[in-house]
């Protein structure tokens, strides 16, 4: 056999290969050579829509990797789909990603209603979902708000409504000689995703919940529910509510003179409330909200993140005024950990070797949030702990890991 | 072109083969379809036979979506056992939402008074946790029918295609009856119909009854093909919804029910193949109804009138 031969036996064997490699990638709905192609699923209109930038974080995580030469050779093929965070649209969002754009796996997904409502096909499809939505039961095995084991191919980086919730209910109790919460909260699942859990906790401490109000979306006044906070006389309250209502909800204690610590739920950008709110004493001392980062917005710890977001989203994506929001950053966390699943996953990509790479994590640092991620087989809620945003008399922001303990 | 109204039965024979080209993403937005049909078919009884500004209707549409997601999670009914449960629920509600019309009220006193039975019903779904699951909403199982599991878009289609044609076929006769003649005198002129003799408290009743009940059985396929209930589905964008599906088709019209409904559905599906059109769906949407009103008052059911008289509704006279 000359030498020519011998080059031509090795070329066929090693097309024979790729043949064969490639025919098993192209098995896998939405992965090419080059190419993962994911489905980034999100409230783009309706009243939700404020939530969006959680999809455009994990848009800006996903760019940059395709500009650092993808994952493997193969890069982030982005479809955003619009849920409007109403059921009906969601599904047709996610059986539109599953069917027609033939996605490898959908994620961010805020909106708890959609995410349980798309969970039956995701399930029955067997389609990789990482989201940000609250709601315990989407992931939740026993311990993080669930019943059972998690769904085998569904998981959050973040943490749930159960966690995060838990950790409002931590941190009130942390303060000293705190008997009586008041609990003030939407009438949807995403709220009593959060506040439920708090509940749970405050009352196995020994503290009483005395008083659990409804506050509806859209409410512009909150007249009724500081008064009645008020008369119960409480040591804390949790406002489990979107930005707009607890912005209302900040105003009415602060013209009702509460004096009481009310603590804000993920459902709203820190630093955007305090600015609503426009008056210092409304929150100085007065308002705190969960903090799912490692360190301040802004700070150099963070300045990482904000580089990614101004280079890699454009005008319209990125806020019309200011810094990019804490939401945008809780959609990088999202994409960090998506990725981090793909990189560990290796380049024989399939769902099922996706999963298992996942679950590989473990106390992982993924340089941007408080706690370290760990995914097992039975545990598919990545984070269970987070600091709190608060600010002190001056107006300075604090990061807080416990009831006036700061972090720096 | 003279032609017979036997026609009508193409458009359902023709749709029957629909899941050969149609993906179940496709399929799904079909599917959705079919339900809004009998919303808007049982929307446009009230407001567009029977002349009156009552927004009941997303309260029926919740009422029978629950009915039949609590009767199958609760009491382990096969869905198909539950259609016509949900059906009559909504026909019960539809009774209580009468009783202001029956008492006199009208106009938009009798507009607010039923959209508050709506925003009631709400209230009630988020308040009775044990039945509905509260703010956490209500799984419901995947539907049956004889055993048989509707496991894919396209099983239910033709489940849903079956119900959707008897329904319209039966709302149909019933509107070009003696019963829909009277809806319609009260429309026109109630005092000179009560004059004539009909009893109009007996026709409000029957009107809100037979909405609640087509609107109800909608509410029952809305739950077999959503899976998932959320007090959050039955809110007020619900109802605007509801009131464009027969504004856009046409008032008073079964045929403009069926377009609006279609419309209605499959434009935010239509914008989505354009993703540089993300986020732009609430404008373009505003901006369509209002075309749709400023050129076509009557509906898009009076275009198709105008160009064959067989596609306008034998009853509406005006």
């Amino acid at each position: 056999m000359n030498a020519l031969q011998k080059s031509l036996k090795t070329a066929a064997i090693a097309i024979a290969i790729a043949s064969v490699s490639g025919f098993a990638a192209a098995a896998e709905r939405g992965i090419t050579d080059t190419s993962i192609k994911i489905g980034n699923i999100g409230p783009f209109s309706g009243k939700a829509a404020m939530f969006n930038p959680l999809n455009y974080g994990s848009v800006a995580y996903m760019r940059y990797v395709n500009d650092m030469g993808g994952v493997f050779g193969r890069k982030f093929d982005v479809v955003l789909g619009d849920t409007a965070c109403a059921q009906a649209k969601g599904i047709a969002a996610a059986k539109k990603m599953i069917y027609d754009e033939k996605v490898f796996m959908i994620t961010v997904n805020p909106c708890s209603g959609v995410a349980m409502a798309i969970k039956p096909t995701l399930v029955k499809e067997g389609m990789p979902w990482s989201g940000v939505s609250a709601n315990p039961k989407i992931t939740g095995s026993v311990g993080s708000g669930g019943t059972s084991a998690p769904p085998k191919y569904m998981f959050h980086v973040t943490p749930n409504g159960y966690f995060s919730g838990m950790t409002m209910g931590k941190f009130i109790m942390t303060k000293p000689n705190t008997k009586k919460i008041a609990i003030v909260a939407h009438t949807n699942d995403w709220a009593r995703g959060y506040c439920d859990p708090a509940i749970d906790y405050i009352e196995s401490q020994g503290a009483e919940v005395v008083l659990d109000t409804a506050m509806e979306r859209g409410s512009t006044d909150a007249t009724a529910q500081v008064l009645q906070i008020k008369t119960k006389g409480v040591d804390g309250v949790l406002g489990c509510l979107y930005q707009p209502e607890l912005v209302v909800l900040l105003k009415a204690a602060h013209k009702y003179k509460l004096n009481t610590p009310i603590i804000g739920a993920l459902g709203a950008d820190f630093g955007q409330v305090v600015q609503q709110v426009g008056n210092a004493k409304a929150v100085n001392g007065v308002f705190f909200q969960g903090h799912l980062y490692k360190d301040k917005i802004g700070s150099p710890a963070l300045e990482w993140g904000k580089q990614i977001l101004l280079k890699y989203l454009t005008k319209d994506e990125l806020p019309k005024t200011g810094d990019p929001t804490h939401f945008y950053y809780f959609g990088l966390f999202n994409g960090i950990g998506v990725v981090e699943g793909f990189r560990r996953a290796g380049r024989d990509l399939t769902r099922d070797t996706y999963i298992k790479a996942i679950e590989t994590l473990s106390d992982y640092d993924n340089n941007i949030s408080a706690g370290r991620v760990t995914i097992t087989p039975q545990q598919h809620v990545g984070v269970s702990d987070m600091y709190f945003n608060g600010l002190d008399k001056d107006g300075n922001e604090v990061i807080f890991s416990s009831w006036g303990k700061a972090l720096h | 072109m003279k032609l017979n109204r036997s026609i009508f039965w193409i458009f359902p024979l023709l749709v029957l083969a629909l899941p050969l080209v149609l993906n179940q993403y496709l399929q799904y937005v079909v599917n959705l379809i079919l339900v809004y049909i009998l919303v808007g078919v049982g929307f446009n009884i009230v407001v567009g036979n029977l002349g009156q500004l009552a927004f009941s209707n997303v309260a029926f549409f919740g009422i029978g979506a629950y009915a039949s997601g609590i009767l199958t999670t609760q009491l382990g009914m096969p869905w198909w056992l539950t259609v016509i449960p949900a059906g009559l629920c909504g026909a019960l509600a539809g009774c209580a939402a009468s009783i202001p019309a029956l008492r006199g009220v009208r106009l938009f006193y009798l507009a607010i008074m039923t959209l508050a039975f709506g925003e009631l019903m709400r209230w009630l779904y988020i308040r009775t946790p044990g039945l509905t699951g509260g703010s956490m909403g209500l799984t419901v199982p995947e539907p049956a029918v004889f055993g048989w599991m509707l496991t894919t878009e396209y099983h239910k289609f033709y489940v849903f295609l079956f119900i959707v044609v008897v329904v319209v076929i039966a709302t149909s006769r019933l509107l070009e009856s003696r019963i829909g003649r009277a809806f319609l005198a009260i429309k026109n002129d109630e005092n000179a119909a009560a004059a004539m003799g009909i009893p109009t408290g007996q026709y409000f009743l029957l009107a809100f009854a037979l909405s609640g009940f087509v609107v109800g059985i909608g509410g029952s396929m809305y739950a077999a093909l959503v899976g998932h209930l959320s007090p959050e589905d039955f809110d007020l964008i619900q109802v605007i919804l509801h009131f464009a599906i027969i504004m856009v088709g046409g008032l008073g019209s079964l045929i403009g029910s069926i377009l609006g409904s279609i419309l209605i559905t499959a434009t935010p599906e239509v914008i989505r193949h354009f993703e540089w059109l993300v986020g732009s769906e609430e404008w373009i949407f505003g901006v369509s109804i209002i075309v749709v009103i400023l050129f076509l008052p009557r509906g898009l059911s009076s275009l198709l009138a105008k160009v064959n008289s067989i596609f306008k509704d034998r009853y509406y006279r005006n």
